[in-house]
């Protein structure tokens, strides 16, 4: 038998389409407008320091009285949960009726490079909460992390829980010695005092790098080949592109904060340990009390399911509540199977809790 | 030329260019040019869309041009795997005895890892993976962007170099510039390992390029077997990402991977920390701002900052405080009702308002310590 059912001459006619494609895509590229993100009206209603608190305008005549604090990752950009019309988590958290407030870290420089957990947990996130409680005279409010931002949410509500009515954790690592965590295990013999003191900041590149090492092949190579076939169709071809985009939006990490978050959380395992220390607090999962929803992402390779699905076991609410997406990390927030799923789950998770 | 007499490229736009490159190729490339190719990187394809690339990339935008960048970086390992499978195929159907279509399959694949073996092939595991760097890898240009190139420390064949190097290393320092001369000494031992760890590095991603193509044989032979087929080339080429990604995923969840990849950072990052102290003490002697100025000004920054917040949220409170106990509307009424009180009332008056003032002041600063850190007041409240 040949395995190879296809003449040489068939292999040149498919590199000539595959030539053909990538000339015209040259063209496609060319006269591509502006990559454009975020596309929900918003209203910036508090900044310190690179920091800005967004407000999202309503989009139903009626909201939820509670709002919700979305607390994203110091990694990438926070529009990812805005990308595109039609493409939004924020969007359909609205149509569902729901306020929605967002915390934008901005992109830190050198002269932030000194900051803690304990500023960005304990500073920025309560600052935040304190001005949304302000503004709907209220005492607490629901609060929703995003990766990274959703292991932050955890230690804020653990330390500031009546300032928290619900909290919702979506692609949260709340384990970081999983079996298949890579991520954690490419960090684990790294001498991060080392790394912090020389490099000051930890560049967005850096991480990048960190991140594509996960799947070489895929991400860095194929990704490509594929675009090539979709350069044709200008849509397509702005929808990569804004995906693109935002891959390599990456601000740099405040040098302290990096420090903190990785020898805790990923050399030390410490959320799950109980031994994260934020300021002169240690977090304490278990203080958690009040209503939590976690949300993970089945084919999720830098959040690994388990690592999330842990947080059941650590935290000491009586209404816990976990929902799987059948994505990976990003199509949570972009694709079309997620905004039918994630919103209204979100919105009628919390109407029942109002 | 006149003015008059038109170019026969006038009417053509700019990205019509593009497509006619391409389609001048396809008329004078065929089967029968392409398997006199020997095997090599540098084949037909790989070479035109490189020349192509070359002519057309300076009239694109940064951004685009970075992402046509990858593409055709990607395009190129395409071609490449599509021209050694054309000879594969053409070989297989140019047999006699088709029994041996797998004995003609593991040459072909015993060729392709000897290529991958060689370093003047061209081909790295890098190179195919899509310029992958490691996540540090990066900050390798940052070391030669102080006064001194130490980029020469990367030549893994500089010969020159690794003589002067141990010339270096075997002398001890002397007179007043001795701490200086240990500290370059130093600074040439942690490149070198640096350097050690990197062709380590090199070499197990060029052993995991070779066990891919070995994986994708076995899959390839299996799919033979069971009586599959591939029906187009961009098949093969999924089936070669599929496998890299496969072998390197196994090693890279390895301890021995990990160690690995600890020694390579942790060593580029003391590399880089001393090769900075070294920069730090020349510019020192010249009075010139360094680095760590620079870090310690920034530090004392923060600190200011984070005690402006903390005064902020003090001076918050407390105004929060007075206002909270300020006459109400019906205190008034009675206040302007003995308005022709004595002096001696007001003075009284005054200073009991200042004591409210003082009571608050120190009811919100208590206030202002429990929220900003809970545990201490826990820890004040026991020791009262």
């Amino acid at each position: 038998m040949n395995p190879f059912q296809m003449t040489p001459n068939a292999i040149i006619n498919e590199i000539h389409e595959f030539n053909g494609k990538l000339a015209k895509g040259f063209n496609t590229l060319s006269n591509l407008d502006e990559i454009n993100v975020g596309v929900s009206e918003k209203e910036a209603v508090y900044s310190e320091d690179k920091l800005v608190l967004y407000h999202f305008k309503a989009r139903t005549k009626k909201q939820n009285s509670v709002p919700l604090l979305i607390v994203y990752a110091l990694v990438n950009r926070p529009y990812m949960a805005d990308l595109q019309d039609g493409r939004s988590m924020i969007q359909g958290l609205l149509d569902e009726g729901l306020d929605v407030y967002l915390i934008d870290w901005g992109y830190p420089d050198s002269a932030d490079k000194f900051l803690t957990l304990d500023d960005y947990i304990n500073g920025y996130i309560n600052q935040c909460v304190d001005v949304i409680c302000e503004r709907h005279n209220r005492k607490n409010i629901n609060m929703l992390g995003i990766c990274q931002g959703g292991a932050f949410s955890l230690c804020y509500t653990a330390l500031h829980q009546e300032k928290v009515k619900n909290l919702i954790t979506t692609v949260t690592p709340v384990d970081f010695h999983t079996s298949d965590d890579l991520l954690s295990r490419m960090t684990r013999n790294i001498d991060v005092d080392q790394v912090v003191d020389t490099m000051g900041n930890i560049s967005g590149d850096t991480l990048n790098m960190a991140f594509l090492s996960l799947k070489p092949y895929s991400l860095m190579g194929q990704k490509y080949v594929d675009l090539v076939n979709i350069l044709d169709d200008e849509e397509k071809t702005m929808n990569f592109m804004r995906m693109e985009k935002w891959i390599f939006d990456s601000p740099d990490q405040a040098g302290e904060a990096y420090r903190e978050f990785i020898k805790q959380f990923y050399q030390e395992n410490g959320l799950v340990k109980g031994t994260v220390k934020i300021g002169n607090d240690i977090v304490d999962l278990a203080k958690i009390k009040i209503p939590v929803l976690n949300i993970y992402a089945m084919h999720d390779h830098l959040v690994p399911p388990d690592s999330s699905k842990a947080l059941e076991g650590c935290v000491g609410s009586k209404d816990y509540e976990s929902l799987e997406f059948p994505g990976g990390h990003i199509g949570i927030y972009v694709s079309g199977k997620a905004q039918k799923m994630i919103p209204p789950a979100v919105a009628k998770w919390i109407e029942k809790r109002t | 030329m006149s003015n008059n007499e038109k170019n026969k490229t006038d009417d053509l736009n700019w990205s019509d260019f593009q497509e006619k490159y391409f389609d001048a190729l396809k008329s004078f490339n065929s089967a029968d040019t392409l398997f006199n190719n020997n095997s090599s990187a540098n084949s037909f394809w790989s070479s035109a869309i490189d020349q192509w690339w070359t002519s057309v990339k300076t009239g694109e935008n940064t951004h685009n041009e970075n992402l046509f960048e990858k593409i055709v970086g990607q395009s190129q390992n395409y071609y490449f795997l599509g021209e050694q499978f054309s000879n594969l195929i053409n070989g297989i159907s140019s047999l006699n005895n088709k029994k041996d279509v797998n004995s003609f399959i593991n040459k072909t694949f015993e060729d392709l890892q000897s290529m991958f073996s060689q370093k003047s092939s061209g081909l790295s595991w890098g190179s195919l993976s899509g310029a992958f760097d490691m996540p540090f890898a990066g900050m390798k240009n940052n070391t030669s962007d102080g006064m001194f190139d130490f980029s020469n420390m990367f030549d893994f064949n500089n010969a020159d170099m690794k003589a002067m190097r141990n010339k270096l290393l075997s002398m001890p320092g002397i007179g007043h510039s001795r701490e200086s001369q240990e500290k370059i000494q130093k600074l040439i031992k942690l490149g070198a390992i640096y350097q050690d760890n990197a062709i380590e590095n090199q070499e197990v991603m060029t052993q995991l390029s070779q066990d891919a193509l070995e994986l994708m044989r076995k899959k390839i032979l299996h799919m033979n077997k069971k009586g599959e087929n591939f029906e187009s080339m961009r098949q093969i080429y999924d089936l070669w990402v599929e496998s890299n990604e496969k072998v390197y995923a196994d090693h890279a969840f390895t301890n021995e991977y990990s160690e690995l990849n600890g020694r390579l950072v942790n060593s580029q990052m003391a590399f880089m920390k001393l090769s900075q102290e070294v920069n730090e003490d020349i510019l020192t002697a010249m009075n010139i701002p360094t680095n760590s100025t620079v870090n310690e000004l920034e530090r004392r920054h923060y600190e200011l900052r984070k005690k402006v917040k903390e005064l902020e949220s003090e001076l918050k409170a407390i105004k929060e405080g007075i206002s909270k106990q300020k006459p109400t509307k019906s205190d008034s009424v009675v206040k302007t009702k003995s308005v022709s009180t004595t002096k001696k009332k007001t003075a009284k008056k005054k200073v009991s308002k200042k004591k409210i003032v003082n009571k608050a002041a120190k009811a919100t600063k208590k206030k202002v310590q429990k929220k900003r850190s809970p545990a201490k007041k826990d820890v004040i409240e026991i020791k009262f």
